[in-house]
């Protein structure tokens, strides 16, 4: 999920915040009440610690600056879990009532939902099975020293649910989202190969014509002579050669512009351009520009636009700069940005939040008013 | 781009995610519950609880049925089924238990998480949590109705409440953090749209620029180095047919169809076969090895690229290497292509061939590299050069056509 939709994890990224709040909270608050069934407090300490440690590695795993959560995260995440359901029951062992209002197994299953913009559906179900069998287990061996009366098989019931309905629910959550995501990129990628058919055959008109403005001006006449019964002398030699370096030149000159040169030249070519956009710079001498990916060039595309966009943009316009370092090649942005609050929280916050989809190692300085982006990308 | 569902098809997708989530938490309560039922009978053969779980299959039909056709009517009808199986599931265990059972016992509770869950009709988050709120109370009022018919004392279902709190919050916060970041969207589809076309320009620009290296520069050379008198005829012949190509005909437009009837027609029809034989025509002693028939592997695009980039090679060869003979070798692997172009020339270095780069660096590295190659060169001065243009075949399943 978290890699088909960034955007759409991102959305998630508050639930993860708030998972990790309330979860220790609602542990703690039970543990509170049922202070009197516990026999252990140390281990009732040690049940509360491995939801904190749980609900921390959620938070720092699931930051849009780490992305992608990895499968060792899910791990160690539903691990402390486990191993705080299963110091929670030591700490209530043969004084515990009834496992019915344990916060042991509703935590385990918050948890698992907790990951559902994170991680596949398969990934969820396995955890939450394997989940589901330890709490059944735990809850075979406790069910003797319960208080109530019950049969065995009502406890492992009771502690198998929750675990099983949540880790189930988020896996059918994640699938039908990836499942719809996947139509609609089918849709989409079929929506723009008709476009580049039609828009294809335009554009090669357009750079057709290009090319022929160019030849028209010296190219043709100086052809058109000589096929024409003129004769080769040192003049023409001259001029063939002459001819030839313009056009070598220009062809040189067109070769060296990289995308992001023609984004910013178009930026300030548009009707409405601020004086911004046609002050904004790009020092490129290697042309690195060219090794981002497409989805990388996107997202550094989208957050051009809406920086140009932005009114508090001063008319100086962006300085951008790569460079490369070994393997990696790093870009950093500079412009003059009068706002009142961080560059983080205004307009462009959700652009700067796709940036870093993008490029984990982005870093954001914003010293009033000059705001700086540092980012790298791999070498392709 | 990843770039997610366009902020109108997400609630919807949100929406439809939540109702089978709700449906899958459904279906595995009830499915508990009736196996908690059928353990506590089988524990207590002496008192009869069985048509407590015969109150749970109406809704375990609705559910059904919601799921299949999640309109306003199976929702309704789901959270008049689940409230009557509440309610009766609730007077036939207070009544079997009547000590022992408390109201928001396990087995009562789960059918209630089922009413909460009912992922019913429609978009939204005010319209999930509103059904969510109708389950809630629905669930809660037929407890309370079915204990005060068997004399029960009712308690707060705090399970019940809590499910039903965190669907709320869970919503709300979704909700409210979508607005957020869905403000960046159409901006992200509008640059991912202009990268494509951008991309698309690009290549064509490559390839009008090698087209024009290949045909115009190379004539512009052949005058400047003519001796005095009438052009040579030959020479005036294909810069007449070059011009009249370039300037009337289409061909940006029009040459992947064209090129790709030429692939179909094998070995012989393809562009490097005919750069050979034009290499072969001006003077090149051009000796071919190899599995010639992988070429035909390629795409139509490929093959143009690759046919064109040996024509600049073996041209380089001609006017550089100081020699007039050069050896091409097909290598053809499951998934690549690879092309070699060999000379015992003087042989050069990269870097220091800058004045006349456009050839090597536009004709031939940047050609292969549009269509996803890539080219390495082996050149020092005094030992010839070897380049090697490695190309990706896109469907490797695909068998190589006989030569023709």
């Amino acid at each position: 999920m978290q890699q088909r939709d960034p955007l759409g994890a991102l959305i998630g990224r508050p639930t993860s915040y708030l998972a990790a709040v309330i979860i220790p909270v609602y542990a703690a608050v039970v543990t509170w009440r049922n202070a009197g069934d516990i026999s252990q407090p140390t281990l009732a300490v040690v049940a509360l610690l491995f939801v904190g440690v749980a609900s921390v590695v959620l938070v720092l795993a699931s930051s849009p600056l780490r992305a992608p959560l990895t499968v060792r995260s899910h791990a160690v995440i539903v691990g402390s879990s486990l191993a705080a359901l299963i110091a929670s029951s030591l700490s209530m062992w043969g004084t515990d009532p009834y496992a019915r209002d344990d916060w042991g197994v509703p935590v385990v299953g918050l948890f698992i939902v907790a990951l559902a913009p994170y991680r596949p559906a398969r990934e969820l179900v396995t955890s939450g099975a394997f989940s589901a069998l330890l709490a059944a287990f735990v809850a075979l061996v406790q069910a003797d020293s319960f208080g109530a009366v019950a049969p065995v098989g009502a406890f492992v019931i009771a502690a198998a649910t929750p675990i099983v309905a949540m880790s189930l629910g988020a896996a059918a959550f994640v699938d039908v989202l990836v499942r719809s995501l996947d139509r609609w990129r089918l849709r989409a990628d079929r929506a723009l190969s008709a476009m580049s058919g039609e828009r294809g055959e335009s554009i090669a008109r357009s750079v057709q014509q290009d090319s022929v403005t160019v030849l028209n001006q010296e190219v043709v006449p100086l052809f058109t002579d000589l096929l024409s019964g003129g004769v080769v002398d040192e003049a023409t030699r001259q001029r063939a050669r002459a001819v030839a370096n313009e056009l070598r030149a220009l062809m040189v000159a067109d070769v060296d512009r990289t995308w992001l040169d023609t984004v910013v030249e178009q930026l300030g070519n548009r009707a409405d351009a601020p004086p911004a956009a046609t002050s904004t710079v790009v020092r490129d001498e290697h042309r690195l520009a060219e090794h981002m990916s497409t989805d990388e060039r996107t997202a550094v595309r989208a957050f051009l636009v809406a920086l140009h966009d932005d009114p508090a943009l001063s008319d100086d316009g962006a300085e951008i700069v790569l460079s490369s370092e070994g393997d990696r090649c790093s870009v950093s942005l500079r412009a003059a940005l009068n706002y009142e609050v961080s560059a983080l929280k205004g307009p462009l916050a959700p652009f700067l939040a796709v940036v870093r989809v993008m490029f984990s190692d982005l870093q954001v300085d914003h010293e009033q008013p000059d705001l700086t982006l540092r980012f790298s990308y791999e070498r392709r | 781009m990843s770039l997610g569902l366009p902020g109108h098809l997400a609630p919807h997708s949100e929406s439809r995610a939540f109702a089978r989530a709700s449906h899958a938490i459904s279906l595995v309560v009830l499915i508990a519950d009736l196996s908690l039922i059928a353990v506590l009978q089988a524990s207590r053969p002496d008192v009869v609880l069985w048509p407590a779980m015969v109150a749970l299959v109406p809704m375990l039909g609705a559910l059904w049925l919601l799921e299949r056709y999640r309109g306003w009517v199976a929702s309704v009808l789901y959270l008049v089924a689940g409230t009557v199986s509440v309610f009766w599931l609730v007077a036939a265990g207070t009544s079997a238990f009547p000590t022992e059972a408390t109201t928001d016992s396990l087995v009562f509770t789960l059918p209630k998480i089922a009413l909460i869950l009912v992922g019913g009709a429609g978009i939204g988050v005010i319209k999930v949590v509103g059904w969510s709120a109708a389950g809630f109370l629905l669930g809660e009022g037929a407890t309370r109705f079915a204990a005060l018919q068997t004399g029960t004392t009712a308690t707060v279902d705090l399970t019940a409440a809590g499910v039903f709190a965190v669907v709320a919050i869970l919503f709300t916060v979704v909700g409210i953090s979508r607005q957020r970041i869905y403000v960046a969207q159409p901006s992200l589809q509008r640059a991912a749209r202009d990268e494509q076309l951008s991309d698309i320009r690009h290549r064509i620009e490559v390839r009008a620029a090698a087209m024009l290296h290949d045909t115009i520069l190379n004539h512009l050379a052949a005058v400047a180095s003519s001796p005095d008198g009438e052009l040579r005829h030959d020479l005036r012949e294909r810069i007449d047919r070059d011009l009249q190509v370039l300037v009337g005909e289409e061909w940006l437009v029009d040459s992947d169809a064209r090129e790709s009837e030429a692939g179909r027609a094998g070995w012989f029809a393809s562009r490097l076969y005919r750069s050979i034989e034009e290499a072969r025509e001006l003077g090149l002693d051009v000796v071919l090895s190899g599995d010639r028939a992988a070429i035909l592997r390629l795409d139509a695009h490929r093959q143009l690229a690759v046919g064109l980039a040996v024509k600049q090679c073996l041209v380089n060869v001609l006017k550089h290497a100081g020699t007039d003979r050069a050896e091409v070798v097909v290598y053809g692997s499951a998934g690549e292509v690879s092309i070699m172009i060999i000379d015992g020339g003087k042989g050069f270095s990269e870097p220091e061939t800058s004045l006349d780069r456009l050839g090597l660096r536009q004709s031939v590295r940047r050609r292969i590299e549009a269509v996803d190659g890539t080219v390495q060169v082996w050149s020092t001065p005094g030992t010839g050069t070897s380049i090697l243009l490695r190309l990706p075949v896109l469907d490797p399943a695909a068998e190589p056509e006989p030569v023709s």
